[in-house]
């Protein structure tokens, strides 16, 4: 029941989506964050404060409303379990692709800047052709 | 029982711009003083970095985020040797570096100068106060900084007096600094691309950027300019003493003199160092706290903290923007609106800085209610597609406004620290002058939304004031050439002197009030 539970929470504070508009859909989090074990110190407390069967036979819009209302109640315990599922999911090698973006440490390729500003630096012509605005 | 060293001419307390500046400057025109540089925590190993680490995201959050307090509270160390700060009173929450580098290891490197009207503001707005000289009187130490610093940027901003030519070319601007660019322009406004303490190209033995981004979280190779790379290892190269791991407890000060320090060394040693002199640059928390815990007698110590206070605009452009790439500190700014305009309903101005942006776990935490599908549809929109302005506004001293001790030890032997900041109607209304301006711009530019910050608590960047320059022993802690007015042997070398702020980043001026205030002692010993 408890796994149960944790899976539903989990899918309610990311539920992924269906990557509409030809983008790759991104997972719900209990995918990503698929062993339990390290969450359930920071979720148990979170999970104490649901009832396990209205939660789990709710609908999705029923269990956002849930969560919403211990979000106001308990926010602490809320945000601990939220900023550890946050990090662990979008980290992950298929979140970071559905947002177009690469599975690699910045270091060592770091990135590419485009370096063709010549058109936009002529923009600042004008700006020097005001003059001085700095007072003495 | 401390050890007792042999006497020094010259201890700084605190490696970072500061301290670093005014240890290398003071080496070099002294060369015969016997001088020792300390800071209280370590070198560190660039190969560490999180921007090494596929788990970079989360370590930017938690024991490499910029907060002592959020380093501390993650139950992890890095190598900030932190104190916890009481913030639970002040409208934000300060950062810094606690090791050899300072605040330079984890800073964004943008790196302006004050203007010249930031050193008269009560003579021409009759508000805050005087500095006791001048931008043309620092300016040959602007110079001097910008050498060692080495600063990448343009030549010719009408914002500025002349300035020399700088040594590296422009931080690329990418796609979000020209579409800002375009938006600035066709609203007919001042911008010009960021001076930079950043390595566009190879220099001095360092490597040029190559964008990684993480720049705050310490730069992996070494492109961004950071005092352990630069005035450190020159200052060692001359005969100064570094030492890393050092806690200093106490100036002693007896007769209205500082006769040397008290700390603990790395190795748990208590050492008594003796002194002729005494420099302070632990940056406005850290120096009002070891002059408050050493007992200076100065009824303006700890006293007119001021930040900057700060804000930001988010706009949301359809096509796509390259902002999490590159140096979170560039790209460009605008000086619009900095020098005072009586019609705005405030005096001093603003200053506007469109940054790079967040890399995605943070762009996902900042929003409003980060979960459920209406986040996903948000981040969506959002990643890769925004754009930010930074409003910085002018702080003005307040005496309430202050850094003060607890009553209780900390674990570092020291007494602790709270920050009392509440921001004023003043700041509020520059601040919302500069939110209007910078949505204006980001409409300018493309945006078809825009989100409104008002208040950015985790900027607390730039701890100034708390002992400041002035003439009064009354109203100020130093006298113009940093010497505090209670025991002229202790000088004071950080951003802590700055009797007004102007509205730009403090790196560049600290690091050339210093070895201004350098060159004041080393013509005093000759």
């Amino acid at each position: 029941m408890s796994d149960a539970l944790l899976i539903a929470v989990l899918d309610t504070l990311l539920p992924g989506d269906d990557g509409a508009a030809g983008r790759v859909a991104l997972p719900p989090a209990s995918r990503i964050v698929s062993d339990l074990a390290p969450l359930q110190s920071l979720a148990q407390p979170v999970l104490d404060l649901l009832a396990p069967a209205g939660f789990l036979s709710a609908g999705a819009a029923t269990r956002a409303d849930m969560l919403r209302a211990l979000e106001r109640s308990a926010p602490e315990r809320f945000r601990s379990l939220l900023d550890r599922v946050l990090a662990a999911y979008y980290q992950d090698p298929a979140v970071l692709a559905a947002f177009g973006w690469r599975d690699e440490p910045p270091m060592p390729r770091g990135h590419t800047l485009p370096g063709e500003d010549a058109a936009t630096l002529r923009l600042l012509d004008q700006v020097r052709a005001r003059g001085p605005i700095w007072r003495r | 029982m401390a050890t007792r060293l042999e006497p020094l001419d010259v201890v700084v307390v605190g490696a970072g711009i500061g301290g670093s500046a005014f240890a290398a400057r003071l080496a070099e025109q002294a060369p015969k003083l016997r001088i020792a540089c300390l800071d209280r925590g370590g070198w560190f190993d660039r190969r560490d970095l999180p921007a090494h680490r596929r788990d970079w995201q989360s370590l930017a959050m938690t024991s490499w985020a910029t907060s002592p307090n959020l380093r501390l509270g993650s139950g992890a160390s890095a190598c900030s040797a932190d104190y916890p700060i009481d913030d639970t009173h002040s409208a934000f929450k300060p950062l810094m570096w606690n090791g050899m580098g300072g605040s330079s290891i984890n800073w964004a490197a943008h790196f302006p100068r004050l203007h010249p009207s930031d050193f008269t503001v009560r003579s021409q707005d009759g508000i805050g106060d005087d500095w006791p000289f001048s931008y043309f009187d620092l300016e040959p130490y602007y110079d001097l900084n910008d050498e060692a610093f080495g600063v990448a940027g343009l030549a010719g901003d009408p914002a500025y007096p002349a300035k020399r030519s700088r040594r590296l070319t422009p931080m690329p601007l990418g796609r979000l600094g020209q579409v800002a660019a375009a938006g600035f322009d066709r609203l007919g406004w001042h911008w010009w691309p960021v001076d930079a303490a950043i390595n566009t190209v190879a220099a001095d033995g360092r490597a040029a950027c190559n964008h990684c981004g993480p720049c705050q979280q310490g730069c992996a190779n070494g492109a961004k300019s950071s005092t352990d790379l630069t005035y450190l290892p020159r200052a060692a190269r001359n005969g100064v003493d570094l030492r890393p791991h050092c806690v200093v407890h106490e100036i002693v000060v007896e007769a209205g003199r500082a006769t040397g320090i008290r700390y603990v060394d790395g190795a748990g040693r208590e050492v008594w160092q003796p002194a002729s002199t005494v420099v302070v640059a632990g940056n406005g928390i850290g120096t009002a706290r070891l002059l408050l815990a050493s007992g200076l007698d100065s009824p303006a110590l700890g006293r007119n903290l001021m930040f900057h206070p700060a804000a930001y605009v988010r706009g949301m452009f359809r096509d796509e923007l390259d902002g999490p790439l590159g140096p979170i500190g560039c790209a460009l700014y605008s000086h619009q609106f900095y020098e005072t305009d009586p019609g705005r309903g405030f005096k001093r101005g603003v200053h506007l800085q469109v940054t790079r942006e967040n890399p995605l776990l943070t762009q996902a935490a900042r929003l409003e209610r980060p979960w459920g599908a209406e986040a996903h549809r948000l981040l969506r929109e959002e990643f890769r597609h925004s754009m930010a302005v930074l409003v910085l506004a002018e702080d003005l001293p307040e005496a309430h406004n202050r850094v003060a001790l607890s009553d209780h030890v900390e674990r570092d032997g020291m007494p602790g620290v709270r920050v009392e900041y509440r921001m004023s109607e003043h700041s509020r209304r520059s601040l919302d002058f500069g939110l209007d301006r910078a949505e204006e711009m980001l409409r300018a530019a493309g945006a078809y939304r825009t989100v409104r910050v008002p208040l950015a608590p985790l900027a607390g960047w730039h701890l100034l004031g708390t002992a400041r320059m002035g003439r009064d022993p009354a109203t100020s802690v130093t006298d113009g050439r940093g010497r505090c007015h209670a025991a002229p042997n202790i000088i004071v070398a950080d951003g802590s002197l700055f009797p007004t702020v102007g509205a730009v980043n403090p790196g560049s001026t600290i690091g050339a009030l210093a070895l201004k205030l350098a060159d004041d002692l080393a013509r005093e010993a000759a």
